[in-house]
């Protein structure tokens, strides 16, 4: 036998290795490697590393001071990190940050608004800024100004807008912009629940029509749960966990049956529950059960209950991301 | 260049209560300072020279307009920062040293226009005309251009490293008021003592004033010169500096 099918098969596996690696290249928006800030005592950032793919909402939920504002301003080449690296569409953020810029468009927390130009002249200044074709700027600009219910702002003043109208500026100017990434820093903070679910509604659009990525850092669970592909959980710098809401619910919190009674317990509870079931609590008149599964023998376990004592009331709590947000941080306590 | 550009006159001319505060400052100072001192000063000798307390007044008055230019470029430098337009200039494709050259472009410009209103109103004050050289012409634009640019390179450069609020008032008086009356823009000071005039001869508004002033007159080619290379030297340095402060302002 020579050595050509040897060198064949070995060429084949290269080429199907290079092919696998450059498509999972393609396919990733922001990697981040081992990513750490320190501001001088502080350590802002410990070691983080994860990925976001192309077209995805990546949800960062954290509480105050927990590192999202500080990764944010790393990604979009506003800091310059300690420690480790972080790649935005296969560009390194500190080697090429003027092509990294290129390709995002960012909403920072603070109001970031030219306080002597109006809102019209505002976002026309964002357009410039985006080298929007001139043909495309007035009407782009006139659409997302109808979109977000700021038609009749145009002419107002930065300083006569409400708290939640200015935050709503600071997105129609990102939603302007053609870029291939959308870096969002509680971009919906104040703003009334029906422009959110408006703004919810069109990134998730923008995600599927034009395969926008989202970085979306938040401290709003119901933001975070409604919009994101994947979550990932920080606090004090370090990244806790990262993984689709449903993924996380399971991994982490079970679904709970709240029992309510209408007489109080006589007797010792004395329940039969069935794998997968365990008694969380029980008092007087309440009982608590989680669940692994809906079929983890419910039935069984409200029969046995209902031998006891009559039920008033039954509520099946489904898993929630806030619960796995309080667990999170239970198991990881602020120091 | 053009966004940054664009937002410096959207800015500076599409407001007109920010076009009348740019206007006010001049014209008080020359209807109250210059006419009140004018009547008690009878002349004044320039560089051997006789001249009006408003001739002498006028050009201090137009190179005190640069002058302005350091506070006002930290205060709109420091304001773009604290509002995060910086952050949003800098993530984006359009260069962050634009911002740079349109606020040097729009300075250049809204002093110019200063000077013309300053100018228009001392001749009806004073009824003395300027005699017209192309030489003085092209000293004029050279003081006016080269003195905004220095003023205002001095103000991003004060933006980029003057990060504490408390710091920035004793430093601007620190600086300003030795550079002010330390240099021969309302007054002469050839009869000063020795320090102040020590002060006076590294003071670029000196020369920014001797500059202006002499495109007003028929002067010494030898000391129009000699103010010339000074103050073009000094910008030429002050303007690189800013240039490589502007990495400090965009991260």
């Amino acid at each position: 036998m020579g050595l050509t099918p040897i060198v064949l098969k070995f060429q084949h596996l290269s080429d199907s290795f290079n092919s696998n690696y450059m498509q999972e290249n393609l396919n990733v928006a922001i990697e981040v490697r081992n990513l750490a800030k320190r501001f001088g005592d502080v350590l802002a950032l410990d070691n983080v590393s994860f990925e976001v793919k192309r077209g995805e909402i990546f949800g960062f939920l954290g509480p105050n001071g927990a590192g999202k504002t500080t990764t944010i301003n790393i990604l979009a080449t506003l800091l310059k990190p300690t420690v480790g690296s972080a790649t935005i569409f296969g560009e390194d953020i500190l080697k090429s940050a003027h092509r990294v810029r290129k390709d995002i468009a960012l909403v920072l927390q603070a109001n970031s608004l030219d306080p002597f130009l109006n809102v019209y002249d505002n976002l026309y200044f964002f357009a410039l800024l985006q080298k929007m074709p001139k043909k495309e700027r007035k009407s782009r600009i006139e659409g997302i100004l109808e979109i977000l219910d700021l038609t009749s702002k145009r002419k107002a003043s930065i300083f006569e807008l409400s708290g939640g109208l200015l935050r709503r500026l600071q997105i129609a100017r990102v939603f302007l912009s053609e870029t291939k990434l959308l870096l969002l820093d509680e971009p919906t903070l104040g703003i009334d629940i029906e422009a959110k679910i408006k703004i919810w509604n069109l990134l998730k659009q923008k995600c599927q029509t034009e395969n926008l990525t989202v970085f979306l850092a938040t401290n709003d669970i119901a933001e975070a749960e409604s919009l994101c592909d994947r979550i990932a959980f920080i606090s004090q710098g370090k990244l806790l966990a990262v993984d689709t809401p449903d993924a996380l619910k399971r991994e982490t919190e079970k679904m709970l049956l709240v029992v309510e009674l209408e007489n109080t317990l006589t007797s010792e509870l004395n329940l039969n529950l069935p794998t997968g079931a365990a008694l969380r609590g029980a008092d007087d008149n309440h009982i608590e059960i989680s669940l692994t599964r809906i079929d983890s023998g419910l039935s069984s376990i409200i029969a046995q209950i209902n031998e006891c004592s009559r039920i008033k009331d039954i509520d099946l709590r489904k898993p929630s991301i806030q619960a796995v947000f309080l667990n999170l941080m239970k198991a990881n306590p602020r120091k | 260049m053009y966004p940054t550009l664009w937002r410096e006159f959207k800015q500076s001319f599409a407001n007109l209560l920010r076009m009348v505060t740019h206007f006010t400052t001049p014209i008080f100072l020359l209807l109250f300072f210059a006419v009140v001192f004018s009547t008690n000063i009878r002349g004044i000798d320039f560089q051997g020279i006789q001249i009006s307390y408003i001739q002498f007044f006028v050009p201090g008055l137009i190179a005190y307009l640069t002058f302005l230019l350091f506070a006002l470029t930290f205060a709109l430098v420091r304001g773009d920062r604290a509002s995060r337009i910086t952050a949003v200039i800098v993530v984006s494709p359009t260069p962050f040293v634009s911002c740079f050259a349109a606020r040097l472009i729009a300075n250049v410009c809204t002093t110019f226009l200063k000077a013309i209103v300053v100018g228009l109103l001392a001749f009806f004050v004073s009824r003395s005309l300027v005699p017209f050289t192309w030489s003085n012409i092209f000293l004029f634009f050279s003081g006016l251009i080269l003195g905004a640019i220095f003023w205002s390179s001095l103000g991003f450069i004060a933006s980029a490293f003057i990060t504490r609020e408390d710091m920035r008032d004793i430093i601007f008086m620190l600086l300003t008021m030795p550079l002010t009356f330390a240099s021969s823009m309302y007054y002469n000071l050839d009869h000063a003592p020795g320090w102040i005039k020590l002060i006076r001869s590294v003071n670029p508004l000196t020369y920014t004033s001797n500059i202006l002033r002499q495109s007003f007159l028929v002067t010494n080619p030898v000391g129009r010169t000699h103010d010339l290379l000074c103050l073009t030297v000094s910008t030429l340095i002050i303007s690189s500096l800013a240039i490589f402060s502007l990495r400090r302002l965009s991260i």
